[in-house]
């Protein structure tokens, strides 16, 4: 009897060390065996967030963020690449692909298929819309009223929230998208559509890039309505969500994250 | 050799030339002092301007009350309305010709694209221009229903002078309607009270060689160089056809006084360079009173109606400034501009320069709304465009009204000095 008390005895030692050992939560523990964290980005370069510079070394605020979060769980990082839509980075992070996605618009649909941690973006919902168009069609400055209007033509994302709004919000837009937003941009200075549906920041950073579109359009900002972004993760990432938003907590209060804001979008947001 | 100082010598065109080229030269060489020059030079206009409704109202009530003695008063003021209808159309049509043949809204090259797109981008965040959203949507109705003050003493408070104007119209005729010895004992009154509001200003105009100083080094100042050389077409367009009107008014004078004429222009030297300096018709509007009244002798009666009302309603310079706010954006656009459009922002033109308050240009940038919003142009570029140019164009603007009213109230009093004789 004696024995057998100190086999048990022996067996909880061992369970109690292995359980010490296995300390690190799988999903996180799965990266660090690893030794490289995965990140999913569009195929296509998507400025500000990820793009190829003259050196053809892939930049951005994402890339920027990867790298800074591999470096503080002190692996590697690579960036899979596979997605042409917004909608498939999800698939990919979902499949077992990619670990995370960096910036990815929070919405209920993608919420089933992934888990977000808490915005580390919050962009104001904008309109950008041709200043002669508004002049002749005598619009008012709120852009929910011109939205409303009949027969409008209103540019986005494809495959993003944005459409998904203007179809269960604004039902009289003919919806036109983009698979380059910045294309949207120009077309709405050289008159091709009568406006574009997107964040303030980006658009922001596009007007800085082409000052004379300052005289052609005009941006008008939905009140209380926003755009936030967070990180996202498989749904069984459990424990690695909840790194990534003490991550967030960490970068939020050493001034990381308003350096990245500032560098890649203008200014903090 | 002893130098016997005279007060009168501030006055004296030489001492205001003085200031002015004392303040271009502060506003030139230093940054930090105009806009503290600037703050002084608002102050002085403001102590100009502070009898100038009392002067109107007076000056307004007593002219109509003694002008209905006559009995051709109504001949009178028949050609005060032609005169004023036809000035303004005049101004429109002329601007309208030359803005259409010189196009000076169009082929702007992409670089200056870049910088004008840079600089709208700046304004629009500094909360330098009135936002779009505060300027009111004039409408003709809306500014006849203005027109007639619900409550004097309020339209008094809050400085609206054409409603105020309106008022004192009325309540002239009617005094002058009265013919009984205590109407015209009332209007000796109002004469007196004019009389001595007047000797106020002609205090304060002591100080104009120093408030012309302040004025110009801030103007000066506020000068954006880069932006104005990307709307130098434009702006040599706007002043050129200004220094046309003002030419063709130095002809109707010589036309009208013959050998004479260099007279008239020795007795107008004082209110253009108080106008060119303050860029305000009211501020001016004592030393055209004077001008007229005790250089050129007219009929107190006649350039005590006409004046006043002039600086409010025939604003010849601003309706040649609205029609090429107009033209620009409209060629800048690439709009094409049909007959009914350029008839269209003549119209629009004239009814924006009466509109405007006779305040200095700049306070009425948000009336450009006027003659863009019916040509479907932007009104927020055209606001800052404008904004841009005023600190450049604004003396001419007012040189011009003040020169076009003075020579309206000539015109007009020929007319009744003929009849009185």
């Amino acid at each position: 009897m004696k024995v057998f008390q100190k086999w048990i005895l022996f067996l909880l030692v061992v369970m109690h060390f292995s359980v010490y050992a296995e300390n690190v939560p799988p999903d996180i523990q799965r990266i660090l065996k690893r030794g490289t964290l995965i990140v999913a980005v569009l195929q296509q370069d998507f400025p500000p967030f990820h793009w190829h510079d003259s050196t053809g070394a892939l930049t951005g605020y994402d890339v920027k963020m990867a790298e800074d979060i591999a470096q503080r769980l002190g692996v590697k990082v690579a960036f899979n690449a596979k997605a042409t839509k917004l909608s498939e980075l999800a698939d990919e992070v979902a499949q077992g692909q990619a670990d995370m996605i960096v910036s990815y618009n929070i919405t209920p649909k993608r919420a089933e298929e992934v888990i977000y941690s808490k915005p580390q973006l919050l962009f104001n919902q904008v309109l950008l819309v041709n200043n002669l168009t508004m002049s002749k069609n005598n619009w008012p400055l709120d852009p929910m009223v011109i939205l409303k209007k009949p027969n409008i033509t209103v540019g986005t994302l494809e495959d993003s929230n944005f459409v998904e709004i203007l179809k269960s919000k604004y039902p009289n837009a003919t919806i036109v998208t983009y698979q380059n937003i910045e294309q949207a941009f120009q077309d709405v200075k050289d008159g091709k559509i009568q406006m574009v549906f997107y964040v303030d920041k980006l658009i922001d950073r596009w007007l800085n890039q082409h000052p004379e579109a300052n005289l052609y359009t005009r941006e008008l900002t939905l009140t209380n309505r926003m755009m936030p972004m967070g990180m996202a993760v498989a749904w069984r990432d459990i424990y690695f969500m909840h790194w990534l938003n003490a991550y967030i907590i960490m970068i939020e209060t050493d001034g990381t994250l308003a350096n990245l804001k500032n560098t890649f979008f203008g200014d903090g947001t | 050799m002893r130098i016997k100082f005279s007060k009168e010598w501030l006055l004296h065109p030489s001492a205001i030339f003085l200031g002015i080229i004392v303040g271009i030269l502060i506003g030139l060489t230093s940054v930090r002092l105009p806009p503290h020059l600037a703050a002084l030079g608002r102050i002085y206009l403001s102590l100009l301007q502070m009898c100038i409704l009392p002067i109107i109202v007076t000056a307004v009530t007593s002219s109509v009350g003694h002008l209905l003695h006559f009995k051709s008063a109504k001949g009178y003021l028949k050609k005060l309305v032609v005169i004023f209808a036809a000035g303004m159309l005049l101004a429109a049509c002329i601007a309208l010709i030359i803005g259409v043949l010189v196009k000076p809204g169009s082929h702007l090259s992409a670089e200056d694209k870049i910088a004008l797109g840079q600089s709208v981008s700046e304004l629009q965040k500094s909360a330098m221009v009135p936002k779009q959203a505060e300027i009111s949507s004039t409408r003709f109705l809306d500014f006849v229903s203005d027109l007639i003050p619900t409550n004097i003493f309020l339209a008094i408070a809050q400085g609206k002078s054409l409603p105020v104007l309106f008022f004192f119209l009325l309540l002239g005729g009617a005094l002058g309607l009265l013919r009984s010895s205590r109407s015209r004992m009332a209007l000796a009154f109002i004469d007196t009270l004019y009389t001595a509001f007047f000797k106020i200003v002609i205090w304060v105009m002591y100080g104009l060689p120093l408030g012309l100083c302040f004025l110009f080094a801030g103007y000066i100042g506020q000068i954006q160089l880069p932006v104005l050389l990307i709307l130098i077409k434009w702006l040599v367009t706007i002043i050129g056809t200004l220094l046309l009107m003002i030419a063709m008014y130095t002809v109707i004078l010589w036309r009208h006084y013959g050998s004479h004429w260099t007279s008239a222009i020795q007795a107008f030297k004082y209110p253009w360079i108080v106008a060119f300096g303050t860029s305000s018709s009211l501020a001016t509007l004592p030393a055209m009173l004077r001008a007229l009244q005790s250089g050129l002798k007219l009929n107190p009666y006649i350039s005590e109606l006409v004046v006043p009302l002039g600086v409010h309603v025939n604003l010849q310079g601003s309706v040649v400034a609205f029609v090429m706010m107009g033209l620009f954006m409209g060629q800048f656009y690439g709009e094409p501009m049909t007959l009914h459009q350029l008839i269209v922002t003549g119209f629009t033109a004239i009814f924006a320069a009466i509109a405007v308050p006779a305040v200095p240009t700049i306070l009425s940038v948000g009336f450009v709304a006027l003659v863009l919003q019916p040509l479907g142009l932007p009104v927020l570029i055209g606001m800052i465009v404008f904004f841009t140019a005023v600190p450049i164009i604004d003396p001419f603007i007012t040189l011009t009204n003040v020169y076009g009213n003075m020579v309206s109230a000539i015109l007009i009093d020929n007319h009744r000095r003929a009849r009185l004789d």
